[in-house]
C-alpha cells in the first residue's frame, strides 16, 4: 500500500486534528506532515474545516465574560506590554516636551544672539566714528596749538554780533583750518565759498556751510589773503564780490 | 488594526493585552459553541470558556505555529479542559451513557439560546457521516468511544470522520467560490453603473 494512503487511512491523522494522540503519535505524526506533502495538505484541509465548522456553530458569549476575564488577566499578570508601551509612550510625550522646549528657548536664545551681535556692531561702528572725530580733533588741536601755526580773525560788515571765523595758517605744514562759529544761516541754494588771493588772483580754497565748526582748506603758499564769500550752491569759479562776507590779510 | 494573526501572537507572547483581547473577540464565540454543546450546561461553559483563554494567556509560549492554526490549538484545549472538568464532575460518563439524546437539550439549560443543533455545511452531509463528527468534535468523545457508541469497527469511525472532514472542506471551498463569484458579479454591476 501506499505509504501516504497508509497513513491517511490510519486515522492518526484526525486523533492528531483532535489531540487525542500520545505524544509518540503526535512526534510521529508532525514527522509525517513534514515530510510527506499530501499529509500536510490533508491536515491543512481538517484545520479549515473545523474552524469553518465552528464559526458556523458559534454561540454569542454574555459581556460580563470577557470583562471578568481581562480583570482576572489585569490582576493575575499585568500587563508589562502595555504598561511599557504606556511608559514608552510618556516618555517618548516627555522628551519630545523637553526638546520642543530646548527648542523654543534654542531658538529665543539665538534671536537674542543675534539682536546683541547687531547691536555690538552698531555700538562698535559708533565708536569707532567716534574715535575718528576724537583722533581728528586731536590733530586740529595739536595743530591750532602748534607754534607754527598763525591765527588771522576774518572780520566783515555783513557778521552778526556773535559771528566768528578763524583761519589757522600752517606754512611749515601747508595746512590751513578755519574754524566758525555763529555764522549766518544761507538759504537752501547757496553756500559759503573761500578764496585766497595771489598775485591779484582769488583761487578757490573750498566750500563750507554755517553748521560746520571747523573747515580744513586747502593751503595756498604765498596766500596774501583770504575772503568768505557767499555763492550758488556747488561751486563758482569766480568770486561774487559784491557778497563778499569776511576778509583777513596777510601780512 | 489589520495585525496578522502571526504578529497578534507575538505581541501575545509578549503578554500584551490588547493582542489577547483581539483573539477573545475572535475566538470566544466559535469556542462557547463547542463547549456549550459539550456541557449543555451555560455557566459551566462560560467557566470553561474563562479557563481556555486563561490558558491562552499564560501558555502562549508554548504554541508553535508551525505545527498547527491557532484556532486548532485552542480547540484543543477547549475540548481537553471541557473533558477534564467533565471527569471531574463525574458527568462525563452519564454522556457516554446518554449518547443516543445527545444534542436533547434540557429546556431549562438552553433558555438563553435559540438551539443548540448542528448549523452550516455538515448538514448537508449523509446522517452517518454527522453523528461521527457530532460525537468526536461536538461531544469530545474519543475516537474508541464513539465506535463503541454507534457500534461501529474503529476503522469505519475513522474513516467516516476522514470523509466528513474532506467533504465539508470541498463545501467551504465551493461556497469561498461562489462568494467570490457574488462579489465579482457585484463589482462588474457596480463598474457597469458607474461607468
Amino acid at each position: 500500500m501506499d505509504r501516504v494512503k497508509q497513513i491517511l487511512e490510519s486515522g492518526l491523522l484526525e486523533s492528531y486534528l483532535m489531540g487525542d494522540c500520545t505524544e509518540e503519535q503526535s512526534l510521529q505524526m508532525e514527522k509525517y506532515i513534514d515530510a510527506y506533502p499530501q499529509v500536510k495538505k490533508a491536515y491543512e484541509d481538517y484545520q479549515i474545516a473545523i474552524e469553518n465548522m465552528a464559526d458556523e456553530n458559534a454561540i454569542e458569549v454574555p459581556h460580563a465574560i470577557k470583562s471578568q476575564l481581562m480583570d482576572r488577566i489585569s490582576q493575575e499578570n499585568p500587563n508589562p506590554s502595555t504598561s511599557s508601551i504606556n511608559t514608552s509612550g510618556l516618555l517618548s510625550g516627555i522628551l519630545a516636551l523637553a526638546l520642543l522646549t530646548a527648542a523654543f528657548f534654542w531658538w529665543n536664545a539665538k534671536q537674542e544672539l543675534s539682536r546683541l551681535q547687531e547691536d555690538y556692531a552698531l555700538l562698535k561702528d559708533k565708536c569707532e566714528e567716534k574715535n575718528q572725530m576724537f583722533a581728528v580733533k586731536a590733530g586740529q588741536l595739536k595743530f591750532i596749538k602748534d607754534a607754527s601755526t598763525k591765527t588771522f580773525v576774518l572780520t566783515g560788515e555783513s557778521f552778526g554780533n556773535n559771528s566768528e571765523a578763524v583761519v589757522f595758517w600752517n606754512r611749515n605744514y601747508n595746512e590751513a583750518l578755519l574754524q566758525i562759529r555763529n555764522l549766518p544761516a544761507l538759504e537752501k541754494n547757496q553756500c559759503y565759498q573761500i578764496w585766497a588771493d595771489k598775485n591779484h588772483k582769488m583761487i578757490s580754497r573750498g566750500t563750507f556751510q554755517s553748521t560746520q565748526e571747523f573747515v580744513e582748506i586747502d593751503y595756498l603758499d604765498n596766500a596774501e589773503s583770504l575772503n568768505i564769500t557767499i555763492e550758488p550752491l556747488g561751486c563758482s569759479e569766480e568770486p561774487t564780490i559784491e557778497r563778499l562776507v569776511a576778509n583777513v590779510l596777510f601780512s | 488594526m489589520f495585525d496578522s494573526e502571526k504578529h497578534i501572537v507575538q505581541r501575545l507572547k509578549a503578554k500584551d493585552q490588547r493582542a489577547f483581547e483581539k483573539l477573545y473577540d475572535k475566538y470566544s464565540r466559535p469556542l462557547f459553541g463547542l463547549i456549550l454543546r459539550m456541557t449543555k450546561n451555560e455557566q459551566l461553559s462560560e467557566e470553561i470558556l474563562q479557563e481556555v483563554f486563561l490558558k491562552l494567556w499564560n501558555n502562549a509560549e508554548k504554541f508553535d505555529p508551525a505545527k498547527s492554526k491557532l484556532f486548532t490549538w485552542l480547540y484543543q484545549i477547549a475540548r481537553n479542559t471541557t473533558l477534564n472538568t467533565l471527569n471531574l464532575k463525574g458527568e462525563r460518563t452519564n454522556r457516554l451513557m446518554d449518547y443516543k439524546d445527545q444534542f436533547k437539550i434540557d429546556p431549562s439549560i438552553q433558555s438563553n439560546y435559540e438551539t443548540l443543533d448542528i448549523k452550516g455545511v455538515l448538514k448537508n452531509l449523509d446522517k452517518k457521516y454527522i453523528d461521527v463528527i457530532e460525537l468526536i468534535y461536538f461531544k469530545a468523545f474519543t475516537f474508541k468511544e464513539a465506535s463503541e457508541a454507534l457500534n461501529l469497527p474503529l476503522g469505519t469511525v475513522k474513516t467516516r470522520v476522514r470523509y466528513a472532514l474532506k467533504e465539508m472542506k470541498k463545501y467551504y471551498d465551493y461556497k469561498g467560490q461562489k462568494d467570490l463569484k457574488s462579489i465579482a458579479i457585484l463589482i462588474i454591476m457596480v463598474s457597469i453603473w458607474i461607468g
